[in-house]
């Protein structure tokens, strides 16, 4: 278990897969949480500037946390909970100069 | 299309309370809110397996359950994780839900949207792991997951105390809880809070709770900048005067790997802006607020207003004021005698009185001075979402000085996902800066739908009766308009 996460969930964890990697995570947390817990923090880079964002109202306010739901398209990662074996596509492959990933 | 009696925005203290009141009088009630249960920000629901603190922290859950005994649930539909993108003439509110659009029609609209927290634009306020204080509270109340593992905590408020409080019970190490003010800007207020013995209690139990877990309260001090690569790794902080103009030469450095900032909140007022409410300005509880009488009504007859997102005040007096628009809104459809509204509006009326003046000693102690807005450079960004720094604006002012819409429209602050729910009021506090005004001269920041993004193919998959009843109107068609600039940005996140 990741030392940020402290809950003793009580249940085994379920996979979600992040940008095509398993990750544990647990129903009842939130995506923004269990990709902040499994060492997520960037979860995407701007289209201009290109700069790292993570988590900033954590209530769904700023769509600064928006990653991408598998079947769903853009969603604020602060208010989707985790179900198991979902897609998240997040942009925090690092783009090159062209702004595609590297 | 559905429809119903009350709708209410906003399943909170004011609006849970607002639900007990209008129910129990026999309306038919539909609650929204975008979290996935009723409870909003302060009755945030405990993760199942997360222990916390006692305390104050109890108790609140204790007045959670207690109003949700009090609603009549067989007159109530909540509909959750569910937001609201706007407010169509004909009454009716435009709902989306997992990319589906719904609408719904209302006879009266109860407003409580609540409130988020005052963001405060400062070098790196950008980095991953810098986050508002509500962020880091929801991580680990709501999911268990602290925000990192050495956390400051920074701002102004008894907020900060609660947050510090949960963070360090639950194995974080809280470096610092950083309060701008200084307690001797607090000694005129003393008498106007002499009796308020729960609340004083509160502020006791939180203080003594953070000081058995060794976390060190400092006064008159701010985050001045936060700083590492590709997220935060150190944090600067400064010392301030009684202003908050921060004293060169009193930097520290702390090493962090998250920063939690919290100076008070601003109300959610996008759903009154947009529906044609009168507004005024009050500095003091939030900025632009819709006007409204000691019923909770606007000035538009079929919309109530109830707790932050008419003022902000905190949860008692949401939750009073919850129960006089619930009240009044299910008399205005004739389920209640007036008789016994007024008797009962009476002792509601008068509670509410006296939690509003402690509520206001409270905002006027830690309100934002004027030294916060010091602490812009010329590339901080200021509008997060389409990364626009405080340079780009001041240039913007100085070429258009009395255009302040037009030029929005051309560089685009304020226009991106969040709408400017985060840098509409830093924005104005840099404009009105430079040109020598008061932040109320630049007039009131317009909202149109949708005041949250939903897609062109959701909006597209109308269904044909409701089609035809939103585009009716030219007006509509403009809204319908704005929509698609609104996807254009969503598009460039999820491309």
């Amino acid at each position: 278990m990741s030392t940020l996460r402290i809950a003793s969930p009580g249940q085994p964890p379920v996979t979600i897969y992040v940008d095509g990697i398993p990750v544990d995570a647990w129903e009842g947390e939130t995506v923004a949480a269990a990709l902040i817990a499994a060492g997520h923090s960037i979860l995407r880079f701007t289209p201009r500037l290109r700069q790292p964002r993570g988590i900033f109202c954590g209530m769904g306010i700023c769509y600064d946390c928006v990653v991408v739901l598998s079947g769903a398209g853009a969603v604020r990662a602060c208010m989707t909970r985790v179900r198991p074996n979902i897609r998240i596509e997040t942009g925090a492959a690092r783009p090159g100069k062209s702004g595609r990933p590297e | 299309m559905e429809s119903t009696d009350i709708a209410i925005v906003g399943a909170g203290p004011g609006g849970l309370a607002a639900a007990a009141e209008a129910t129990r009088a026999g309306a038919q009630v539909v609650l929204i809110d975008e979290n996935d249960g009723p409870g909003g920000q302060y009755f945030r629901l405990r993760r199942s397996g997360v222990s916390g603190p006692v305390g104050p922290a109890t108790r609140t859950m204790e007045l959670k359950s207690r109003l949700l005994k009090e609603i009549d649930s067989s007159r109530l539909r909540g509909l959750y994780h569910t937001s609201v993108w706007g407010v169509f003439p004909g009454e009716m509110l435009a709902l989306e839900r997992d990319g589906e659009i719904d609408l719904l029609k209302f006879r009266r609209l109860i407003v409580a949207t609540g409130a988020y927290d005052r963001p405060v634009a400062f070098p790196g306020w950008t980095l991953p792991g810098v986050m508002t204080a509500g962020a880091a509270q929801a991580l680990v109340k709501g999911s268990g997951v602290l925000p990192g593992r050495r956390v400051l905590l920074a701002g102004s408020g008894p907020f900060l105390l609660p947050v510090a409080e949960e963070l360090a019970a639950a194995g974080a190490t809280v470096v610092s809880v950083l309060e701008a003010t200084r307690p001797r800007a607090w000694l005129p207020c003393l008498a106007r809070i002499w009796g308020r013995w729960e609340q004083i209690a509160e502020g006791y139990h939180y203080m003594m709770a953070l000081r058995r877990a060794g976390v060190p309260v400092r006064f008159a001090r701010i985050v001045k900048e936060a700083c590492g690569g590709d997220r935060i790794s150190e944090v600067v902080t400064v010392a301030v005067d009684a202003q908050w103009h921060p004293l060169p030469g009193t930097e520290e450095r702390l090493a962090v790997d998250a920063v939690g900032i919290g100076y008070g909140f601003l109300p959610s007022t996008e759903i009154t802006r947009q529906s044609g409410c009168t507004h005024h300005f009050d500095e003091l509880r939030g900025g632009w607020l819709p006007v409204h009488d000691h019923e909770m009504r606007t000035s538009v007859q079929t919309i109530l207003v109830a707790g932050e997102a008419a003022g902000i005040g905190g949860a008692r007096v949401a939750m009073l004021q919850g129960r006089i628009a619930g009240v009044t809104a299910a008399r205005d459809l004739d389920y209640r005698d007036a008789s016994t509204t007024d008797r009962r509006l009476r002792t509601v009326r008068a509670a509410l009185t006296h939690q509003r003046a402690f509520a206001d000693v409270l905002l006027d102690v830690f309100r934002p001075r004027p030294g916060l807005l010091e602490l812009v450079t010329d590339e901080t960004l200021i509008c997060r979402c389409e990364e626009i720094p405080a340079s780009q604006i001041a240039r913007y002012q100085t070429a258009w000085p009395s255009d302040l819409r037009n030029w929005k429209g051309v560089a685009r602050p304020g226009m991106g996902l969040c709408q400017g729910r985060i840098c509409g009021r830093i924005i104005a506090a840099l404009v009105a800066r430079q040109t020598g005004q008061q932040e109320q001269q630049l007039g009131m920041p317009t909202a149109r739908p949708p005041v949250k993004p939903v897609s062109m193919e959701a909006l597209a998959r109308l269904d044909v009766q409701a089609e035809q009843y939103v585009l009716s109107t030219a007006d509509q068609m403009r809204m319908i308009r704005d929509s698609g600039h609104r996807q254009d940005a969503g598009g460039s996140v999820s491309a």
